[in-house]
């Protein structure tokens, strides 16, 4: 950051800073960043102006938050957490993201490391294979586009109904696996032809599916309840979203929005961030297909829970019920919540939903908070923290997503063979499947930030708090 | 002048490039090749399947943008990647028409060398305008 723009922001607590609403006239909330002093420094006064522009939206309540893993998105950054008055307020395709509900899931698996490393090449080559990755791929499961529309109603319970998964992996599911309200009419045809061959598959980019083992409980007593027992318990984690429909819906109502703002008498600074009321038909109709993505990534992410357990079968005889859901959690979303008695709609692009105690929770986590799973880079290992009765009260129940890049995927390509890293990763005890090679130098450890260092952060803010870490084993990549 | 560059320094998780044209139908083939090149290694895609195209749009820009747009659909819902796009465009009206054809074949992970995943070209630094040398240059960032 710039020394000039650094000067504006005072601390407000340990680990939380505050850019006033002084600083640009048209903001109509202070931008405030979650940090430590190092983050806050090395962050892009680029992102910190897209969070300036957020927070000049019609209808922003409180601040215009940034996650310590926020980086330059387009329109709203990326690790952004905004919420807007339901009534008054606005929704906006570019503060979700092109894909809706990109997401994790973890699981456990029953198994520890002496189970597992032996045959690691064995079982990442299997879920490699089980698992469509990479550019464009068609997944296993055929459907019709009828079925599709189905679908993406319904969620993740519809692929359980079709014998993948189990009851339990909905129930450990945000939103059961499926939010109501999706009106099919709001999808356009082109988004369903995009995403009909897709169900089931990874797709490219940061998005990977990892075995990785326990390194360290920071809380024995909530990580048990996730069901975190023990040091070197084998865990599977994955990253991944809605792909192409969910790109196509992003796509085709921001060129709606577009329209829609200058009907509605909105000026915004960026084009990306095009927006319209949430009342409005155009925000109604945004919302409802913003739904059939969050659905169709539930089941995307179902679909591959699926396969997982079929690869973990097939090479080790784990038995399919032996593989639980931890909880599978979206950082892609707008929602309707309600806080302090008002109906917000908030904004997560590239920030976890961290509840504390909640009803809205599964039962078993209702006394101690939501799970929130943090993936690293593929080299430096990954979080499960727990969300905290603080994040509720000030940054809408939200936290970081993952580690959150410094480096272009040009220039890190520029800086490392895919080839190189593979052998370098497998030197140290990481097997990578890859459908790129590019792709895999593009997510090179040194593209990113220190992950505990974000982790500190979140902590010292009081908005989430380290259950456990992991660290990778072996990892499919896009 | 090359077709189209790569910029490293412009977009942290996603990818930016610049294309060339001295025409605006250079300017868009050499946009569509760019955005190819960042999906797969184009010289490993061959011409095994004609996409025809035909769009249509109120202003040049516009069009450059939907046609991006439409070959990263063609990506998803055909699992289509092309090498060359030969194509034909005109003002018509106050409207801009783009009509051709699109040559590559279905994606094949074992025989293509594959790169990255787009998921939509993005309007965020988006710019179509002219060089000091007078060529017409687009800039575009992929969203990853």
């Amino acid at each position: 950051m710039s020394p000039e723009l650094l000067k504006r922001f005072t601390q407000i607590q340990d680990s939380i800073w505050e850019l006033p609403k002084a600083y640009r006239k048209a903001m109509k909330v202070p931008v405030r960043i979650i940090a430590t002093r190092k983050l806050l420094e090395d962050l892009d006064d680029g992102a910190v102006d897209q969070a300036v522009n957020v927070a000049s939206l019609p209808g922003i309540v409180g601040y215009s938050w940034m996650m310590p893993d926020a980086h330059f998105g387009y329109g709203f950054p990326i690790g952004g957490v905004a919420a807007f008055d339901a009534e008054r307020g606005i929704i906006s395709p570019g503060g979700v993201g092109f894909d809706i509900n990109c997401g994790m899931r973890l699981m456990t698996t029953g198994l520890y490391i002496d189970e597992v490393r032996p045959r690691i090449k064995e079982l990442v080559d299997e879920l490699f294979k089980q698992i469509p990755a990479g550019v464009g791929v068609r997944g296993f499961v055929r459907i019709s586009p009828s079925e599709f529309r189905e679908m993406m109603v319904r969620g993740a319970g519809w692929v359980v109904e079709r014998g993948m998964g189990f009851k339990e992996d909905l129930t450990f599911t945000e939103e059961n696996g499926g939010v109501e309200g999706v009106d099919p009419e709001s999808v356009s045809e082109r988004a369903i032809q995009r995403g009909l061959e897709q169900l089931g598959t990874l797709g490219s980019g940061n998005h990977y599916l990892e075995v990785q083992k326990v390194d360290k409980i920071f809380n024995p007593q909530v990580a048990s309840v996730f069901g975190i027992e023990r040091e070197n318990q084998i865990i599977v984690m994955f990253h991944c979203g809605s792909r192409g429909f969910g790109h196509q819906v992003g796509t085709d109502y921001l060129r709606i929005f577009e329209k829609a703002m200058n009907k509605h008498g909105i000026k915004i600074p960026d084009i990306q961030l095009a927006c319209a009321p949430f009342t409005s038909p155009e925000g109604k109709r945004y919302f409802s297909a913003m739904k059939a993505g969050v659905n169709t990534a539930f089941a995307n992410r179902q679909v591959i829970a699926h396969r997982v357990r079929e690869g973990f079968n097939k090479v080790l005889g784990t038995k399919p019920e032996a593989l639980r859901t931890v909880y599978d959690v979206s950082h892609n979303t707008a929602k309707l919540e309600a806080f302090d008695g008002r109906q917000l709609v908030v904004h997560r692009k590239g920030a976890t939903r961290a509840f504390g105690a909640h009803t809205e929770l599964p039962k078993p986590y209702q006394d101690v908070g939501q799970p929130v799973i943090i993936g690293g880079s593929m080299e430096t290992g990954s979080y499960l923290l727990v969300g905290t009765q603080k994040a509720m009260q000030t940054t809408f129940g939200s936290t970081c997503h993952g580690s959150g890049r410094t480096m272009s995927r040009v220039k890190a390509k520029g800086m490392v063979r895919g080839e190189t890293l593979q052998k370098e990763m497998q030197n140290r005890g990481i097997y990578v499947r890859s459908a790129s090679w590019a792709g895999l130098a593009e997510e090179a450890g040194f593209a990113y930030k220190d992950i505990h260092e974000v982790i500190r952060s979140v902590e010292l803010a009081g908005i989430s708090k380290p259950v456990a870490s992991f660290v990778p084993l072996g990892n499919v990549k896009g | 002048m090359p077709k189209f560059r790569f910029l490293p320094e412009i977009a942290t998780a996603d990818i930016a490039f610049e294309a060339f044209g001295k025409t605006e139908r250079q300017l868009l083939k050499n946009a569509a090749l760019a955005l190819e090149e960042a999906m797969v290694d184009t010289k490993t895609v061959r011409r095994r399947t004609r996409e025809i195209l035909g769009l249509r749009n109120t202003d040049f820009p516009s069009l450059l943008f939907s046609f991006l747009e439409h070959l990263v659909f063609l990506k998803d819902a055909k699992q289509l990647l092309f090498r060359e796009v030969r194509l034909g465009v005109e003002r018509e009206g106050k409207s801009w028409i783009l009509q051709g054809f699109a040559y590559g074949e279905k994606i094949d992970p074992q025989r293509h060398k594959l790169k990255i995943d787009v998921k939509a070209p993005t309007k965020h630094l988006f710019e179509v305008g002219k060089t000091k040398t007078g060529m017409l240059r687009a800039q575009v960032i992929l969203d990853i």
